[in-house]
């Protein structure tokens, strides 16, 4: 050996030599991954290759466009808790899943995305397929790494997990060089269990909490804001602890929903500019706020120099740069959702809140009369509603179904009559509000859950965006349901136009191809209802089906989604006309 | 109200955390007054400076925000009057126009001193506030000033 040559490694016992691209797949079998969503290309044909050797373990989608595995794997990871995977080549490859990235850092949805790419000399020459992934997906990963050494492989994917799932999950990206893929090294696997400088999950302040539980005792008019923080956490039955002892009602947001029971006596409704109108306007009347992993975004607040000045506000959340951000807090719980509201549970002292509740009941029989009513009953001279059609979802779906949205009108309307009754059983695009997303999170939601129903509500605009993943859902026999909403309208854009652009409806009106053909074509079940008459046997039938369906019903053009909040109002502005 | 603030960053060498830093400052279209990047050679981490005009509600977001990037020991926030701060500026001059009495008059007078020096042009080295280097330059300036660089406030957080 010369003196040049570094000493090898003294190898642990279970080491053994492989290429970079065996180590991958190794290193996610290592993880418990047993579903990956990917696209092949030059780049990264080598961990193919290598999956080739492994397809008996590894269950591998082949999608039909990366955005479509990046949003798969977001579905995987929503209704399953796992970290989802998703695998892309080089270039477009890795720029397709951009926008997947930046809805999963907003969602807080655990990813590890794998990108091949060029080798590691060509790096900085403009070679064919080359990108700056690493620079391109900075602002929208938890972490990211470019990994040009096959040793290093089993370090990164093992820090990769470790960080996706850990603290406030979130996407992470390994950009894996081609030369790298092909050179072998020793391989060893241990998993990751800290990362210096890195603290997940900070300690609840006991004092914190206990300053908390004052509030909350003496508290006359409470009322807890739930979101995704309590799905992240497991925090259900914490959450319910809580609400139940210290007879507390619970809102929640878009992604908290279904963190507590619809049909649960507490749970008030959905926040937001189109959520319910009693949980919007007692916002602002109650005395003291529970925030529970949410971060006050924009559309729950609405005007924030009116949001609830009257209430003091508890604040719960594991990640500290969500404390202070849009609402100040009185009191902060910097934790784990379950580990705080464990706490809270305990100090809380039993009570009960039977006026507070009660003036949710009048505002709630108020929407009912002015829109719910309208939505779920339409007069018979009306085209079908999409609110008609949730009900009669609500009526056919199994319990454990769950719903994925995609972004619009009908996400509002699905969101507000949907009967969730299980935990997790709610996937939508919330912070990004990305069309496009519904039908390849489904997919992702049906590989994860195989055994639950997996309803994907869809508008005609948000379907066309990743129409192709139907080509998914033909190679895979994934007995996806997917219910397009059709008003051949950008529906909400189209709303807002008439609402404050003075009815100048610029570029919303859709020119659609017959769904129905294309599912066909696609070897997919598909039907379409126009008549009221009609739809609650097909919607039947399409559910009860053990295959993949494609529902297209066409909904009242022209239908608007209330209440609304409108921007820049304040959350008890809320119109419900 | 918009005031400057000095953010220090200590981080591990991680290629990709600089990147991370500047992008939640270009989020918020702040843009940078001075960056300073430095690895003590008796230290693992790097160091980073950054002075940049902002709102105190930005300033204590961003902080926030730089402690969670991964690989980020230690973030702080300051105003300038709780650091110690100094620019320090370099100026080539053509040797042959600057007699050398001249020229021992101006480091005595400016607090200067000279930092290296051939056949051609000597190199000058000046710490202090823009008022004092601008002095300099001006009293240097009749002998031929070639080349002049500034670089931005040296910092010591605390």
């Amino acid at each position: 050996m010369s003196t040049k040559e570094k000493p090898a490694p003294a190898l642990p016992d279970n080491a053994k030599i492989v290429s970079g691209a065996e180590a991958v797949i190794l290193s996610l079998m290592a993880e418990g991954t047993e579903t990956i969503f990917g696209y092949p290309g030059g780049a990264i044909m080598p961990i193919y290759d290598a999956l080739y050797d492994y397809a008996d373990q590894l269950n591998h989608i082949l999608v039909r466009h990366e955005q479509g595995a990046i949003h798969a794997a977001q579905g995987f990871a929503r209704v399953t808790g796992k970290v989802g995977v998703c695998f892309a080549t080089s270039g477009p490859g890795a720029t397709n899943l951009v926008t997947g990235l930046a809805d999963a850092k907003a969602d807080s949805t655990p990813l590890v995305c794998i990108t091949g790419q060029v080798a590691a000399p060509l790096l900085g020459t403009d070679a064919f397929q080359e990108a700056d992934v690493i620079s391109i997906t900075t602002p929208v990963t938890k972490w990211n790494i470019q990994v040009t050494d096959a040793a290093d492989i089993p370090a990164a994917i093992s820090k990769a997990f470790y960080l996706a799932q850990s603290g406030r999950p979130g996407p992470v990206l390994l950009d894996i060089t081609k030369d790298a893929q092909f050179t072998k090294a020793p391989f060893s696997y241990e998993r990751c269990t800290e990362v210096k400088h890195y603290a997940p999950k900070p300690p609840l302040s006991i004092a914190a909490a206990e300053q908390a539980a004052d509030l909350i005792n003496s508290a006359k008019k409470p009322l807890i804001l739930a979101g995704q923080g309590v799905h992240l956490a497991g925090a259900h039955e914490e959450l319910l602890a809580l609400a139940e002892k210290a007879d507390i009602p619970v809102a929640t947001t878009l992604l908290g929903l279904s963190a507590i029971p619809s049909e649960h006596p507490l749970n008030v409704g959905l926040l937001g500019m189109h959520g319910n109108y009693a949980p919007n306007v007692k916002t602002n009347e109650a005395d003291l706020i529970i925030a529970v992993g949410m971060r006050f975004d924009d559309r729950v607040t609405g005007r924030t120099d009116t949001y609830a000045k009257q209430a003091k506000v508890i604040h719960i959340d594991l990640d500290p740069a969500e404390i202070n951000k849009i609402i100040r807090a009185d009191v902060a719980l910097v934790a784990d959702a379950r580990e705080a509201l464990a706490a809270l549970s305990v100090l809380a002292e039993e009570n009960e809140h039977r006026e507070w509740l009660q003036e949710f009941q009048v505002c709630m029989e108020k929407e009912y009369e002015k829109v719910v009513r309208h939505d779920l009953f339409p007069a018979d001279e009306k085209m079908i509603t999409m609110g008609e059609v949730l009900r009669f979802i609500n009526e056919t779906a199994e319990a454990d179904s769950i719903l994925v949205t995609d972004v619009g009108q009908h996400q509002m309307v699905a969101s507000r009559y949907f009967n969730y009754r299980r935990r997790n059983s709610n996937v939508t695009s919330g912070g990004l509000g990305t069309m496009g997303f519904a039908l390849p999170a489904a997919i992702g939601a049906k590989a994860g859950r195989p055994e639950a129903q997996v309803i994907a509500v869809i508008g005609d605009g948000g379907f066309q965006m990743n129409i192709q993943e139907l080509g998914t859902i033909m190679q895979t026999g994934l007995a996806v349901k997917v219910i397009i909403l059709n008003n051949n309208y950008l529906g909400m854009v189209r709303q807002w136009q008439q609402l404050f652009f003075e009815k100048r409806y610029s570029f919303v009106e859709m020119e659609n191809p017959d769904f129905v053909k294309i599912a066909q074509g696609y070897g997919i079940r598909a039907r379409k209802v126009e008549r009221r008459e009609e739809l609650q046997a097909i919607l039947e039938a399409v559910l009860e089906s053990p295959h993949a369906e494609v529902l297209e019903v066409l909904v009242g053009k022209e239908d608007n989604v209330f209440p609304m909040v409108p921007t820049g109002a304040c959350v008890s502005e809320i119109r419900l006309e | 109200m918009q005031e400057s603030f000095i953010f220090t960053i200590s981080a591990t060498a991680d290629k990709t955390i600089l990147g991370r830093i500047v992008q939640l400052f270009t989020r918020r279209n702040i843009a940078f007054q001075n960056l300073i990047a430095s690895r003590p050679d008796d230290e693992a981490n790097y160091h980073y400076r950054i002075e940049a005009k902002t709102t105190q509600r930005w300033a204590e977001q961003i902080n926030k925000e730089l402690r969670r990037i991964i690989g980020v020991a230690h973030a702080a926030v300051l105003r300038q009057e709780e650091v110690a701060w100094m620019p320090v500026a370099l100026y080539r001059i053509n040797r042959r126009q600057l007699p050398q009495p001249v020229l021992e008059h101006i480091l005595l007078a400016h607090q200067a001193r000279l930092l290296t020096a051939d056949s051609e042009s000597i190199v000058l080295e000046k710490a202090g506030d823009a008022g004092s280097s601008l002095a300099l330059l001006e009293a240097l300036q009749p002998y031929g000033v070639q080349e002049v660089s500034k670089s931005g406030a040296m910092i010591m957080a605390g």
